[in-house]
């Protein structure tokens, strides 16, 4: 992925620094609200970018160096904090399954997904692409790091799921691949990373959220959790893009969403019960976290979609740009 | 450490047995799941391509994609139980 512009202290601080060879250095102390902020959500998706396909012109020996590592880690204390003093604490009573579906009728913000199959224009639906892509074109990689710390059913069962989201075998039906399929199918630049300046914290927080789980062991129940929910919550959603799609006359970008309308009907089921459940039943411990990861994910879909509708009821892109008089166009 | 016993070989290979089954399970308020090695035909035998390993089959009957699940289920807030229910033999 090339290196973007800076946005602020932040992840101007560390660009300065990744630019140079590996080497010690001191974190300016976060700033910036850890649920939302342009400049704090770039700067901690930089630091994993490392773990995922690197950066343009960055030494991969970043990596791993401690003075990164110590940066990040003071990002992620102040998200998971901002995160954990919103979500209230579960008590740990009743079966999960019924408790993560009660976390997804929680949800209430107005349904992006409804406004785009009635109202949005091909721009609008072009716009929610590039912010999605911050996680598609790497899609179920977060979740991956969490499979050498499950055991059992729990691990059986999220290896299943991902054998499919990998295409079971054949790169072509790889989920990430068929999502750069709808981004080159909508005139979009299907590059790795190609839209990093123009997405926003709200979009970025979304995917740190699954890397901040993936990446910490501690987390494993809420990355769980996430993956859960994320499942749950998807097939109904992504008919409502393809009819949207049809609607605007883009018939050739639909597949990826067809597909997860299928997909993720059995992924439902899996994951909710053979992998959630099963993992609440062997390591009750982390009943709390599964359900904190399940609640985090909502709570931060919501803010994305609020932000997308906000800007288009004001009739502005929902891209980031540093120059508010400058319009963006795709 | 002793050679496995013949025994345990056969365990081993029945283990592998099973795995090769078709195995088909209702999941709790949802959605049939299907297994393993299966064929999927309309009613005049042609086959109907599955796409992936494991499928759905819907089982609340609103599926815009019958006979495959597509969520629906959980609009119409369908119940049902993870398994058997209502039998009754004579
Ligand atoms: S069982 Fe899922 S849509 Fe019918
Ligand atoms: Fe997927
Ligand atoms: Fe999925």
């Amino acid at each position: 992925m090339s290196l973007p512009d800076p946005r602020g202290p932040l992840s101007r601080h560390l660009l300065e620094h990744f630019v140079q060879s590996p080497h010690e250095f001191s974190s300016p102390s976060p700033e910036g609200d850890p649920l939302g902020s342009d400049d704090f959500h770039l700067a901690l998706y930089l630091c994993y970018e490392l773990h995922y396909r690197g950066l343009t012109g960055v030494s991969e020996a970043w990596e791993w160096n401690p003075s990164q590592i110590a940066f990040r880690q003071s990002l992620e204390v102040r998200f998971e904090d901002a995160l954990r003093s919103r979500i209230p604490v579960e008590s740990s009573n009743g079966d999960i399954a019924t408790r993560l579906r009660a976390v997804t009728e929680t949800d209430s913000h107005p349904s992006l997904a409804d406004y785009m199959r009635f109202k949005s224009t091909i721009e609008q639906f072009k716009e929610f692409v590039v912010h999605r892509s911050a996680y598609q074109l790497k899609e179920a990689d977060p979740h991956s790091w969490v499979i050498p710390r499950l055991s059992g059913r729990a691990k059986a069962a999220l290896v299943e799921i991902q054998a499919d989201e990998y295409g079971s075998g054949s790169a072509e039906r790889i989920h990430a691949r068929l999502f750069a399929n709808t981004m080159d199918a909508l005139e979009l630049d299907s590059d790795y990373g190609a839209y990093v300046d123009v997405i926003p914290g709200v979009s970025l927080a979304t995917v740190n959220l699954m890397s901040m789980f993936g990446l910490n062991r501690r987390l494993r129940g809420a990355t769980v959790g996430h993956l859960a929910v994320f499942e749950m919550t998807s097939s109904i959603p992504n008919r409502k893009y393809a009819s949207a799609l049809r609607r605007l006359g883009a018939n050739g970008a639909t597949d990826f969403f067809d597909e997860h309308v299928e997909a993720d009907a059995v992924h439902e089921m899996i994951a909710l019960h053979d992998m959630a459940a099963a993992l609440a039943e062997d390591e009750p411990a982390l009943t709390g976290d599964i359900l904190f990861g399940a609640r985090a994910l909502v709570d931060l879909d919501a803010a994305f979609a609020s932000h997308l509708m906000s800007s288009w009821a004001a009739e502005q892109s929902s891209l980031y740009t540093s120059d508010a008089s400058a319009p963006l166009s795709l | 450490m002793s050679r496995p016993s013949a025994r345990f070989e056969l365990g081993a290979r029945r283990e592998l047995i099973t795995v090769d089954e078709c195995r088909i399970t209702p999941y709790r308020d949802g959605p049939l799941l299907v297994r393993g090695p299966f064929k999927l035909t309309d009613q005049d035998g042609n086959e109907i391509d599955a796409r992936r390993e494991t499928i759905a089959l819907c089982r609340c009957g609103h599926s815009k994609i019958r006979p495959f699940c597509d969520g629906s289920h959980t609009t119409t807030k369908f119940r049902a139980a993870g398994g058997s229910e209502g039998r009754r033999r004579t």
